[in-house]
């Protein structure tokens, strides 16, 4: 039976695991290797790596940690931060990474996504959509050369340009434990054909599990929950294992 | 002991690398080539894939490439493993790209249909049924491999059927013939799981 992806989603700066709020902030986690070689023993379905400040310095994420922590892999790795042509994206899968995440590039050149869709095959392209509420309590996304507002509206865009995948990505719950905006998730039901993961709120697997049985995504995004043990924030590198994993999507996609 | 000489064939095409990283935890010696001299070393090919069917087919069929390849798999009789694209490239005909393949295994690929709200490409980790008598049927039948793919493949002949998934309906997600094998699903991807299925061919 197939069952919806439980992604750890690491996020590296200056080459080290860090941990945001609404992606600021970061507070040192540690090593990714170690944490990627962890994830990875423990069974994790698949590991999402963004550089935060990649975009920001006109720089791809540096290619031999990335490389390095491929190595400790034999399980999905899809990484992100900085890319802006295909010779990006060439570079990150020589490393061993299988998918790459666009956002802030194809905002502004979108083309990128038909020719890396056509170069490296559709299910090699995953493009990730912030969004967060304004003071209306509207759902927005990022400036785009198309002016969209809607996040849904921009996603479904990417997915005509041929987008293998949509990572929403909740801004303004990113880090701060509050659970996924189900709200959101309301409107996206049956509108897309590719598929759809969710990041940014979960505290606790039940959150994950809540979503699931709404919305049926085809992966869950996650980081708190894998990195710390408890309230008081203690760092512990942690995976459920596959009974609880298979619980927790108990109800099955048809 | 007996020698394990695994070869990752390289066409150009596909994530070769994932493929490195897994025969070296596994601890073997293997190449990554297309030389003749690489396939006359080899014991086991793995034919990977990740990318467009007609455009890999046009890298592979170069002749000064399909030629020794051939030689290893219908006169040497070396097992085969193709995964994923590389699974598909064994068949007569994609519909991605509307172009032949090797035909090596009687059928077509076909695009995955669209149904029960159900995504494509058929991306996550599913579990795999296996059919008949095989090296294979006493693995672990909960064991879940990871799946990234739009397309499948219809053998035309059942007796190559070696295993099956349901997403949405039952597709073939496995197939052998003599000493030919193909995966739909990415061994090399999956964990422990998919090392176990890699040492299975390598006992071949």
């Amino acid at each position: 039976m197939y069952r919806p992806r439980l992604i750890p989603i690491l996020i590296l700066e200056n080459d080290v695991l860090v941990k945001t709020v609404q992606f600021k902030n970061p507070t040192y986690i540690g090593d990714p290797i170690n944490a990627v070689k962890l994830l990875s023993n423990f069974g994790a379905d698949e590991i999402v790596l963004l550089d935060i400040t990649a975009g920001k310095e006109n720089r791809l994420p540096n290619l031999s940690l990335v490389r390095e922590i491929s190595e400790e892999t034999n399980i999905p790795l899809s990484v992100g931060g900085g890319i802006q042509k295909k010779e990006d994206i060439e570079k990150i899968l020589r490393t061993g990474a299988d998918k790459v995440i666009l956002r802030s590039h194809a905002l502004i050149k979108p083309d990128i996504i038909p020719s890396a869709a056509a170069h490296f095959g559709t299910s090699t392209i995953g493009v990730c959509v912030n969004f967060s509420k304004n003071w209306l309590n509207t759902y927005r996304c990022e400036k785009n050369v198309w002016n969209i507002k809607d996040p849904i509206d921009l996603a479904l865009k990417f997915q005509e340009l041929g987008a293998g995948e949509i990572l929403f990505q909740d801004v303004n719950r990113e880090g701060t434990f509050k659970g996924y905006d189900t709200m959101f998730y309301y409107q996206i039901t049956n509108r897309f054909k590719i598929p759809i993961v969710a990041a940014g709120g979960a505290r606790k697997l039940g959150d994950i599990q809540e979503l699931h049985e709404k919305f049926e995504l085809n992966g869950y995004c996650a980081s708190s929950i894998f990195l710390y043990h408890g309230t008081e924030k203690g760092v512990l590198i942690q995976y459920p294992n596959q009974t609880e994993k298979i619980k927790l999507f108990n109800k099955r996609l048809s | 002991m007996r020698t394990i000489h695994p070869l990752i064939y390289d066409y150009n095409q596909g994530n070769l690398f994932s493929w490195e990283n897994c025969l070296r935890q596994l601890g073997l010696e293997f190449r990554i080539g297309n030389s003749s001299d690489d396939l006359e070393w080899a014991t086991h090919i793995v034919l990977p894939g990740v990318g467009h069917f007609a455009k890999a087919m046009e890298s592979l069929i170069r002749p000064e490439l399909i030629g020794p390849l051939e030689k290893s798999v219908f006169v040497d009789k070396k097992p085969v493993l193709g995964v994923c694209l590389g699974m598909q490239l064994m068949f007569d005909f994609s519909e991605e790209g509307d172009a032949k393949g090797l035909g090596w295994i009687k059928g077509n690929v076909r695009g995955l249909e669209l149904k029960n709200n159900l995504k494509i490409p058929h991306v996550g980790w599913n579990t795999i049924d296996f059919v008949g008598n095989s090296i294979f049927q006493n693995m672990n039948q909960t064991a879940e491999f990871y799946f990234v793919h739009s397309y499948c493949c219809e053998p035309s002949e059942s007796q190559n059927v070696l295993c099956s998934t349901y997403y949405g309906s039952e597709f073939v997600s496995g197939v052998m013939k003599e000493n030919l094998i193909g995966f739909q699903f990415h061994p090399e991807k999956s964990g422990a799981s998919g090392l176990a299925l890699i040492q299975k061919f390598l006992e071949l």
